[in-house]
């Protein structure tokens, strides 16, 4: 028993010992900028900043056990949790929770789960585990893509049909970019990238009405400024009217009298900016530039395949989020409903973002495991 | 290339190289994207900061306007004319109200709307909904203490509406003085471009439509109160940022008599026409204008039944006669041919015309209003009974050109008043202006009987007034005006021999006060004594058939009728007041006007001479 404890405690310590500790001082010093931001909206549900604190913890729990979980097992249980979320995905197509004219939740007691959510990492953990097997030179046959390419293509079907066309597009993009780092040829690229132009157009025609407004929207948000154009607006008028250094904590007029839509979730970081201004924004996005620049440190430290892709397949799936979420609230991109990692209001984005963390930190502490 | 495709190599080697090749590319393409982030950010928070500011401002802000008290307007005695009742209105926001069908049925409840009313607030408040959104809207009816208290004893019952003070224009003469204080009523769009900047987006604005409330709006109309208040997105007030009084409008003291105007309104009783008295100084005592219409009806937007009734109207109460109705000047304007001929040393007062009831000149017959003829007369007798064909021997020899110019001298062709909206100039024909504006050379003819204040010439009664004002004041030229902080002085002198006036005055005097002067019957015996000249003016030229025919104004049809004038001024022995009435198609002036000018006089001489 003596024994067994002692091992025990000593392998906890040496897991403990080469934690990445500078990914949690990351993890909490934006948890710390959300609960502020949260506090100084002027809601009507008080429990807000409790609830998100709660989250935190929570979420933090599951990164703290992740992160402990030998990173073979992760490799081994890999096509299991890809399988399991393309069920959950299936279920809610049955089951799920209409919101926003979309299926996109599960009810599952005590939140609603967004299982789209779950698939950005699922995705990458299967991807990275079938490219650990394929050599370098092998990977351009076409027999070796057809497996990859299911893996995109299914969810990818699954989530078009909710319709989440924003979260679609989310996955595929990270899933290339997984394809891009196992070191598909270029030639393969530049053809998908050109005849991707081509198809665009006509896969417009495929969109519903209100994707087709939120581009039209987009590419000129002032024509329609009490529509679709209002969000992106109002958004632009709170982030620009914070200057250098902001209008002041819970002094941001536009996120407190409802000018802002959402400003809880989507559109946090404008919360932010309005209130802390251009300083601010620098911190912050500091913040996330030092946090994806770490995995991008560990994918190199990792010895497998695997953990490298999945650190990298992490680290742009935190990339995406952030560009396409600051992009979409200063107008740079159209309003697709993308959170911002660990600082918005939202059950499964914390829990994914965790876990994916976790997963990296994983991948550190085991680097030196051996998968094959 | 190399770079990005590299030699196939066996194993785990290239597989690690291969990973974090790429992922360095990956890694600058993340980062250039951040750089994008962080100079979109800079744009909006840095370079356009204060555009966005002013936005973020414009959202949360309503900027919310009260409507000005209006100045009072005061008589020359500071009695009221015109002041302000505080009323209880209801406001809304039409934002809020889903069904306005509802709405209206449950404020029915406690305000009796009719349906037209209903009908037209209903069409104003989808017109403020599409341009004004987010301002309140006020429903323009006054509404009784009894109602409103009822109303905010229940507000939580009724949705919607606030109860609010605001003030409303009373006239406390609406009859008497409507033409010359004018109304109030909304602003119509060409008004709204005038509009000063305060005064924009004040909710049920009323501005001046005419009269002196148009002519001094802008020292009447005050100040708007302001208050800022913020609000949220769906446009509920939350606080109040700044609130300003605003400040009432400046009051307005005029030189009308309340009791004069009152007591001349009543003379004229239904006759279509006008009565001005001024002082020989210029303060216009009294300016009415017969029929008149109830200038309380216009505050909230006459009903149209009303409004039609008045253009209906053949004798035209809506408008302004003292100022805006135009007539041939008549036998009035002999005193200036007179003068005319005397100052330009074409005649004497000795010069003598034989009156035999007609002429000739140029082979065309013209006759004098008394068949009989006048027999032979001096410029005085002329005057004193107004012989016609002494005065066209006069203007014959004295020619329109030299007769103009005297004409200008007394205010004829000018506007008497200092931009009155409604005020006409009047025409005084010239050979020149015929060749401008008619396009043909003046004829000897039409001098003859621009002699007798005929032909081309339009006049206004208010030029008559200060016409003949300037002839009793001793020949000095005066500036007219309701306004009674204006200094009120004698000017430049425009009867320059002492003589001529003389002339002038006597002749005036005899025709009032003495046997055969054409206004003899209308003369004040007493004390006072008042004088002036009569005139008929012709509405149509009267042919040879109709003279022999010898057909009389009473049997002609209204319209067809002449005008009747009469100018004159009193007291004889120091004159202080000028008057002139006119009566459309009232006949002949000795007739119709002399004596409802007899009645002002003695009126004026009553409220101005006798010690109480």
């Amino acid at each position: 028993m003596y024994s067994f404890n002692k091992s025990f405690i000593e392998i906890f310590y040496n897991k403990l010992k080469s934690f990445d500790w500078f990914i949690i001082l990351l993890i909490t010093a934006i948890s710390i900028i959300s609960l502020i931001v949260l506090s100084s909206l002027d809601f009507n549900d008080k429990d807000l900043v409790e609830k998100h604190f709660l989250r935190i913890v929570f979420s933090f729990l599951i990164f703290l056990i992740v992160a402990s979980i030998n990173i073979k097992v992760w490799y081994n249980l890999s096509y299991f949790f890809y399988i399991l979320v393309i069920i959950l995905l299936v279920l809610v197509d049955f089951y799920g929770l209409v919101g926003k004219g979309a299926k996109r939740w599960l009810d599952v007691g005590i939140f609603n789960l967004q299982p789209s959510e779950l698939m950005k990492i699922a995705v990458i953990l299967a991807l990275a585990r079938y490219f650990q097997y394929i050599k370098t030179d092998e990977i351009d046959r076409v027999r070796n893509l057809v497996i990859p390419i299911s893996l995109i293509i299914l969810p990818f079907v699954l989530v078009i049909k909710q319709p989440d066309l924003g979260t679609a597009l989310f996955i595929l993009v990270v899933a290339i970019s997984i394809l891009w780092l196992a070191g598909l040829n270029l030639k393969i690229f530049t053809f998908g990238t050109l005849s991707l132009l081509i198809l665009a157009p006509l896969s417009i025609s495929f969109l519903k009405p209100y994707q087709k407004q939120r581009i039209l929207t987009f590419l000129n948000p002032e024509n329609d400024p009490t529509g679709s154009g209002y969000h992106v607006i109002q958004s632009k008028i709170a982030i620009g009217s914070g200057g250098f250094f902001g209008q002041g904590y819970k002094e941001g007029s536009q996120s407190n009298l409802s000018f802002l839509p959402e400003p809880h979730t989507d559109f946090i970081f404008t919360a932010y900016a309005e209130q802390f201004g251009f300083f601010g924004c620098l911190i912050l996005l500091f913040l996330f530039v030092l946090l994806i620049h770490r995995i991008d440190v560990i994918s190199k430290l990792s010895r497998s395949t695997f953990g490298r892709l999945l650190c990298f397949g992490v680290s742009f799936n935190f990339f995406v989020y952030i560009a396409i979420n600051i992009g979409m609230v200063t107008g740079l991109l159209p309003v697709v409903g993308v959170p911002i990692p660990i600082m918005s209001y939202g059950g499964t984005a914390m829990l994914t973002s965790m876990f994916a963390l976790g997963l990296v930190t994983s991948a550190k502490i085991h680097k030196d495991v051996n998968i094959y | 290339m190399e770079y990005f495709s590299p030699k196939i190599k066996k194993g785990i080697e290239s597989k690690t190289k291969t990973i974090s090749r790429r992922g360095f590319v990956l890694s600058v393409a993340k980062f250039a994207f951040f750089g994008v982030i962080l100079s979109r950010l800079a744009y909006l928070q840095l370079f356009k900061s204060k555009e966005f500011k002013q936005l973020s401002d414009r959202n949360r802000y309503r900027e919310i306007k009260d409507v000005p008290e209006r100045g009072t307007i005061f008589d020359f005695k500071n009695r009221v004319i015109a002041s302000n009742n505080q009323i209880y209105q209801l406001s809304i926001f039409p934002n809020e109200i889903k069904n306005l069908n509802e709405f209206f049925f449950g404020l029915g409840n406690y305000i009796n709307f009719d349906i037209l009313e209903i009908k037209k607030f209903k069409r104003e408040i989808y017109k403020h909904k599409k341009y004004k959104k987010h301002e309140a809207y006020i429903i323009d009816k006054k509404l009784s203490w009894k109602i409103i208290s009822n109303i905010n004893y229940n507000l939580s019952n009724i949705s919607y509406v606030q109860p609010i003070v605001s003030y409303e224009r009373t006239y406390r003469y609406p009859e008497e003085f409507a033409h010359i204080i004018g109304y109030v009523g909304e602003p119509n769009k060409k008004e709204l471009k005038k509009i000063s900047f305060d005064l924009l987006n004040v909710p049920n604005l009323k501005i001046g439509k005419n009269g002196i409330e148009k002519r001094f709006e802008k020292k009447i109309m005050g100040l708007p109160g302001k208050s800022v208040i913020e609000t949220d997105a769906y446009g509920r007030q939350l606080n109040q940022v700044s609130f300003d009084q605003g400040k009432k409008g400046d009051n307005f003291y005029s030189t009308l008599d309340t009791d004069l105007q009152v007591f001349s309104k009543k003379t004229l009783r239904d006759d279509s026409g006008s009565i001005i008295v001024m002082s020989t100084k210029g303060e216009i005592r009294c300016c009415v204008s017969s029929p008149s219409f109830n200038s309380n009806l216009f505050t909230y937007g006459i009903s149209s039944f009303e409004y039609k009734k008045y253009l209906k109207n053949k004798k035209k109460p809506l408008s302004n006669k003292p100022l805006s109705s135009q007539y041939p000047p008549g036998s009035t304007l002999k005193m200036i041919v007179a003068l005319s001929a005397l100052e330009n040393n074409v005649v004497n007062k000795n010069f003598k015309v034989r009156c035999s009831g007609s002429t000739e000149y140029f082979g065309q017959k013209y006759h004098c209003w008394k068949d009989k003829g006048h027999g032979i007369v001096n410029m005085k007798k002329a005057i004193k009974e107004s012989c016609d064909i002494y005065f066209y021997e006069v203007a014959r020899l004295l020619g329109v050109d030299r007769l103009y110019k005297t004409a200008l001298k007394f205010g004829l062709d000018q506007y008497v008043l200092n931009s009155f909206n409604e005020e006409k100039k009047g025409v005084f024909p010239n050979t020149k202006w015929k060749k401008k504006y008619i396009g043909q050379p003046w004829y000897l003819g039409e001098t003859i009987i621009a002699g007798i204040g005929q032909g081309y010439i339009q006049t206004t009664p208010i030029q008559l007034c200060k016409m003949i004002a300037q002839i009793a004041n001793g020949g000095f030229k005066i500036q007219p005006s309701f306004n009674l902080l204006d200094e009120f002085a004698l000017g430049e002198k425009i009867i320059e021999n002492q003589k001529h006036l003389e002339i002038l005055q006597d002749s005036l005097n005899v025709a009032t006060n003495e046997w055969k002067g054409t206004s003899y019957k209308s003369r004040i015996i007493g004390d006072l004594k008042f004088c002036g000249k009569t005139g008929t003016s012709q509405v149509r030229k009267i042919s040879e058939r109709q003279r022999e025919l010898n057909i009389k104004n009473k049997d002609l049809p209204w319209k067809f009728r002449d005008h009747s004038l009469f100018t004159g001024y009193g007291p004889v022995s120091n004159p202080e007041y000028a008057i002139s009435v006119v009566i459309d198609h009232g006949g002949s002036g000795s007739s119709k006007a002399a004596p409802i000018a007899k009645k002002v006089m003695k009126k004026v001489f009553q409220l101005y001479y006798t010690s109480s």
